[in-house]
């Protein structure tokens, strides 16, 4: 052969290679797929830290769930499989879920197995906690106030004033949104400066509907008709005119978002 | 039968009839329902007083509160001149009047029920005390008074002061068992009790298709609910204590 043909022959059989090898995996996950290999919780939190874990195809259940430290306790809380995968889910074979709670601050390991229904090990799995204790100094926001008042979330007595952040440490301020309901109860949004004097939100949503309709009954003995005016109200209206602050921030250094809310009230026009 | 006899009889007869007479409920047209009494916190929102509605009525109107400390608006009215078979509690509808108190005190709201025509129906006043007290002084359990995290014993006393006023009726302590179902247990103030050692446990799909989904908590919860009679209403009102220990299941 020349070389040219080899040349060619062999490109080819290079690209054949390549693209057979390049095929997607048709099925969703080889083994179960677990939602992080670490993860960060607060000591003597009772609210639950979970592990997720999405099933393969012949998972079925958690066992041997151990942690390094009886400082640290592992329990799975969720158990959700079938068999067959159910196309339309997100987690076709179902899912579980491992509750973490830590006793005292520290680094730890967590370890378990996924098995078929029959208890065969499928797969195994390991992953680092780190507990910490919490500190109630470590809120993003240090002050919010307005009108020079600390007080949010209670009828307030000025019209109007300046709403101003202080962020702590470690946090950046990103935006300030103000939101309002206006006098037909559509809800406003305006972005705003930080320690700009605004306006409180003057209506309170309300929603109204007197509905009146006809009934008609017909005799057919007399041939007459009888129309009955029937009725139904409903009405639904917030308490006080609400004007809520949404503060953005972001955590300077694990680059995550968050938000904090802060609402006044006043007495409404509507 | 004597005279005597017949004579006795008679009269037994008579005043049975007079008696049972007396007991045929009043057949009064029906009538909106409001309760007499309200405690609120003082500046705290989402407060209310429930008014149930009864045939014919249709709107609260002449809302009034005696204060400029007492603020009080209609926050929720459904009525209709169908009643609604599928509610059970409120066929013919029902009003919430949201109330805010600025300052602690005792106020008088009163309004009306009126119907399509504008005709006041009836007409109600409810005595509203708006306070900043806690009806529970102090909650222990093993001598601590801090709840949170792990209890650090297995046994101990749990034991509730009331503030002045504030009448203790029950309390009622609730736990789970090792398969995870509830047991509940009605204990003496001050009483020596054991906290629970397994978690609860709620199986959903039992034998279903060779599998069986659940739900569990993490850890060991024992929850206490305090019964108390309101001081400045008399209704009964709860509130609720819990305690965690690590779980045995």
């Amino acid at each position: 052969m020349r070389i040219s043909k080899k040349i060619a022959c062999f490109l080819f059989a290079a690209c054949m290679a390549v693209s057979v090898l390049a095929v997607p995996n048709t099925k969703a996950y080889a083994q179960a797929k677990v939602s992080s290999e670490k993860m960060n919780i607060t000591v003597n939190s009772t609210y639950t830290n979970q592990i997720e874990i999405t099933y393969s195809e012949g998972d079925a259940q958690i066992k041997n769930i151990k942690t390094n430290s009886k400082n640290l306790i592992a329990k799975q809380t969720y158990q959700y499989y079938h068999q067959e995968a159910y196309t339309y889910s997100e987690r076709p074979y179902g899912y579980a879920r491992i509750g973490l709670f830590a006793k005292k601050a520290g680094n730890y390991r967590v370890t378990f197995d996924v098995c078929g229904p029959d208890g065969s090990k499928k797969s195994s799995h390991s992953l680092r906690v780190k507990a910490g204790n919490s500190d109630r100094n470590e809120s993003p926001v240090k002050k919010a106030t307005f009108a020079g008042k600390e007080t949010f979330f209670e009828l307030c007595g000025k019209k109007s004033g300046k709403f101003k952040v202080e962020m702590n440490k470690g946090y950046k301020l990103k935006s300030i949104t103000m939101i309002t309901d206006d006098a037909n109860g559509k809800s406003v949004e305006k972005k705003i400066k930080n320690n700009t004097k605004v306006t409180l939100g003057e209506y309170a949503y309300k929603s109204e509907d007197d509905y009146t309709y006809y009934d008609y009954d017909y005799d057919p003995v007399t041939y007459q008709e009888t129309r009955r005016e029937r009725w139904s109200y409903y009405l639904y209206s917030d308490m006080f005119a609400q004007t809520e602050f949404r503060v953005e921030y972001v955590n300077t250094k694990t680059k995550t978002q968050g938000t904090a809310y802060f609402s006044l009230y006043r007495i409404p026009k509507n | 039968m004597k005279k005597q006899q017949k004579r006795m009889l008679c009269f037994f007869l008579a005043v049975g009839l007079l008696v049972t007479s007396l007991l045929i409920p009043n057949g009064q047209a029906a009538a909106s329902a409001a309760p007499d009494k309200e405690h609120i916190w003082v500046k705290q929102t989402g407060e209310e007083l429930e008014v149930r509605f009864d045939e014919g009525d249709f709107k609260i109107a002449n809302l009034k509160s005696g204060s400029k400390n007492l603020i009080l608006r209609t926050t929720y009215v459904n009525s209709s001149d169908r009643k609604q078979e599928y509610d059970a509690e409120y066929p013919w509808g029902y009003a919430r009047i949201g109330m805010y108190a600025k300052k602690k005190g005792t106020y008088t709201v009163t309004f009306d029920v009126v119907d399509r025509q504008g005709a006041v129906r009836k007409s109600h006043s409810v005595k509203v005390y708006a306070t900043a007290d806690m009806a529970v002084k102090k909650v222990s359990y093993a001598g601590k008074t801090e709840f949170f995290g792990i209890a650090p014993k297995a046994k101990g006393k749990f034991k509730v002061s009331m503030a002045k006023g504030y009448k203790l009726q029950s309390i009622t302590m609730t736990s789970y068992d090792r398969t995870g179902k509830e047991i509940v247990k009605k204990i003496k103030n001050g009483q020596n009790v054991a906290l629970g050692k397994y978690r609860s446990k709620t199986v959903y799909n039992e034998g279903a298709q060779n599998r069986e989904d659940w739900r569990a908590d993490l850890l060991a919860r024992t929850q206490f609910k305090v019964a108390y009679k309101d001081k400045y209403t008399g209704a009964s009102k709860t509130v609720y204590y819990s305690l965690y220990r690590v779980p045995l299941n």
